[in-house]
């Protein structure tokens, strides 16, 4: 059998897409179906699944522990990526001022996001220490009483939360110093000519030029916050009283410490449903704050 | 870390000196004073941001006794590298170090080639079907990869891949959406003379890749690569579950094992952050160029 030119094109272009193709099969799509099949069923990988419709998504509302999961994570969502965002704004405006020394700067600010969050939590983990910690030595010496940081109800996910919004605000600055220097030179003229003052330009002409990167850093700030699982194992075990328990480390107890198969997959799906629907909104609101040229 | 106070200042762009009425000397004050403002802002986020580093490497550095003092010492004094030597005896760090290398360079090896000839399909190849398959790829970046960790799981488990290092690289052969997308934008950007050149001269699809394609493409592979050599070295969550053999572990998990453990110091948990990070950073430093590209073009792209 012969094949014409464009037949032939075709033929290579599925061949080279095929590993690719093949790969979303078997570790996308497939484990995604799999997970939604499991989340009906009763399985602890030692006897068989037994399909038991609803159960276990009727089940997660008696879940205390779930409950408080999912209001972690939405709280670790709400808070991290706005503050973040804001920190890493202010500090790409800072860096964008054409002071000199700025690439090594930036090089400074971006380290922390390179590296394992288990690395990191360990130094914070000490950072923390409410004997020996440098947090509480430096409030001690501006007269301030010890902090429980870690062991504190209340002050645990903050803390985290602080954490993750250092870890993470390099990479967001970058980004937004790239934005920044897209913003034409002119606007600014002009803006100015009309008699606008720094905070006019700020408001009026800045923020709407970089409402594309803002959009961008917000979907996949929140896809990624809702993953949070590394920090709670490592720094509170998702204590004191599950008061950093998240919806990934909930996952992880139920399915690889007592393989309660089937449940864990409900809250994996409840997990991407938050995600789907919450990315599903930005997507369709974005277009009425989102200023293209 | 809150915004700087003097924010309306800084807020300023550099302008071509519009307010002719203040005088030159009054100007220049001002200029400097805002000059001056913004280092001390600068400086304060250096700092902050370097300080967790100087700690993990100056405790990582002090004796035993040192350790607990309370105010904090700053300077290790002596300084010791014994913690780095004990690190070794509890749990064989060296053979973590090796395990993290050889699945990163496979992860990266097999990242690299899946998705350049993915990308090349998609962003030279005319096929049926070609943008509805890119777009459908596109939305798997939506999934919380730990949604499909337990249906993996049982996989793995059945096909004898638990306590191995398979789960950690065999994916990274079948490509990723994310690379796929980064190196299509980059080939994208690369002029089509040359190609259509070698096309008159009946060089086939498979030759244009390898001969012309690639060799051009150093930047935006060299982008990926560190990229996934980054993700693999980093990762967490799947080592935590696939691993169990001491043997097997990589480096997040030692690090993790060490923190549960009576016996072991905290210079030496130091030292092991320190060792740990530091192939990351070494990376980072000499290809800082390629990374910021990549958070750019992804970034701004996307």
């Amino acid at each position: 059998m012969k094949f014409n030119m464009a037949q032939r094109e075709a033929l290579t272009a599925y061949l080279f897409i095929a590993p690719l193709v093949l790969g979303f099969i078997l570790w996308s799509i497939g484990p995604l179906l799999a997970s939604l099949g499991l989340s009906f069923t009763d399985y602890n990988l030692l006897e068989p699944p037994k399909f038991i419709l609803f159960d276990n998504y009727a089940s997660l509302l008696d879940d205390e522990v779930f409950v408080i999961a999912f209001k972690n994570t939405l709280l670790f969502a709400l808070v991290t990526v706005p503050v973040g965002l804001a920190v890493s704004l202010g500090l790409a405006l800072i860096m964008n001022q054409g002071v000199a020394g700025t690439a090594l700067f930036r090089t400074i600010f971006f380290i922390p996001s390179v590296c394992a969050v288990v690395a990191i939590a360990l130094v914070w983990q000490w950072i923390y220490d409410s004997d020996l910690g440098i947090l509480n030595y430096f409030l001690s010496q501006i007269g301030l009483p010890k902090f429980q940081w870690l062991q504190d109800k209340r002050l645990a996910l903050p803390s985290i939360m602080v954490m993750s919004i250092w870890q993470g605000a390099g990479y967001t600055m970058v980004i937004y110093l790239a934005g920044l220097q897209g913003v034409p030179a002119q606007l600014y003229e002009a803006a100015e000519i009309d008699g606008a003052g720094a905070w006019a330009r700020f408001r009026h002409v800045t923020l709407p030029m970089l409402t594309p990167t803002t959009f961008f850093l917000l979907v996949v700030g929140f896809i990624g916050a809702f993953q949070f699982f590394a920090e709670s194992y490592m720094m509170t075990r998702g204590g004191p009283s599950y008061a950093t328990m998240s919806l990934v480390y909930h996952i992880y107890l139920n399915g690889f410490s007592y393989f309660k198969m089937g449940f864990a997959s409900a809250i994996a799906w409840v997990l991407f449903a938050v995600v789907f629907v919450l990315t599903m909104i930005q997507l369709h609101f974005g277009r009425r704050w989102v200023h293209y040229e | 870390m809150n915004a700087p106070k003097s924010s309306t200042t800084l807020l300023e762009m550099p302008s071509s000196g519009k307010s002719a009425q203040v005088g030159l000397g009054r100007k220049a004050v001002r200029s400097g004073l805002r000059t001056f403002g913004l280092y001390v802002a600068i400086l304060l986020m250096a700092a902050l941001t370097l300080v967790p580093f100087l700690w993990m490497l100056s405790t990582s550095l002090k004796v035993r006794e040192q350790l607990y003092a309370f105010p904090p010492e700053w300077i290790p004094s002596p300084v010791t590298f014994e913690s780095y030597r004990v690190l070794f005896d509890p749990l064989p760090f060296d053979i973590f170090f090796l395990n993290s290398l050889k699945i990163a360079f496979l992860a990266l090896a097999g990242t690299l080639l899946a998705c350049s000839l993915a990308a090349y399909a998609f962003a030279r190849l005319r096929f049926p079907g070609r943008d509805a398959i890119f777009a459908l790829l596109l939305t798997t970046m939506m999934i919380p990869s730990q949604v499909l960790l337990l249906p993996l799981f049982i996989l793995y488990k059945n096909i004898g891949w638990l306590d191995s290092h398979y789960p950690l690289w065999v994916p990274a052969f079948f490509g990723s959406a994310f690379g796929t997308f980064l190196l299509r934008q980059f080939f994208l950007s690369l002029p089509t003379e040359l190609t259509d050149a070698a096309k008159i001269d009946g060089c086939s699809h498979f030759g244009i890749y390898w001969r012309i394609i690639l060799p051009l493409s150093g930047p935006g592979l060299a982008t990926l690569g560190i990229f996934t050599f980054m993700g693999s070295w980093n990762s967490f969550l799947v080592p935590l579950i696939v691993i169990n053999k001491i043997d097997l572990r990589t480096v997040p998990l030692g690090l993790a094992a060490l923190q549960g453990s009576n016996e072991i110091r905290l210079n030496a948990v130091m030292a092991a952050s320190t060792l740990s990070i530091l192939p990351i950073i070494l990376v980072f430093f000499f290809a800082q160029k390629y990374f910021v590209q990549g958070v750019v073009l992804t970034g701004i792209k996307g």
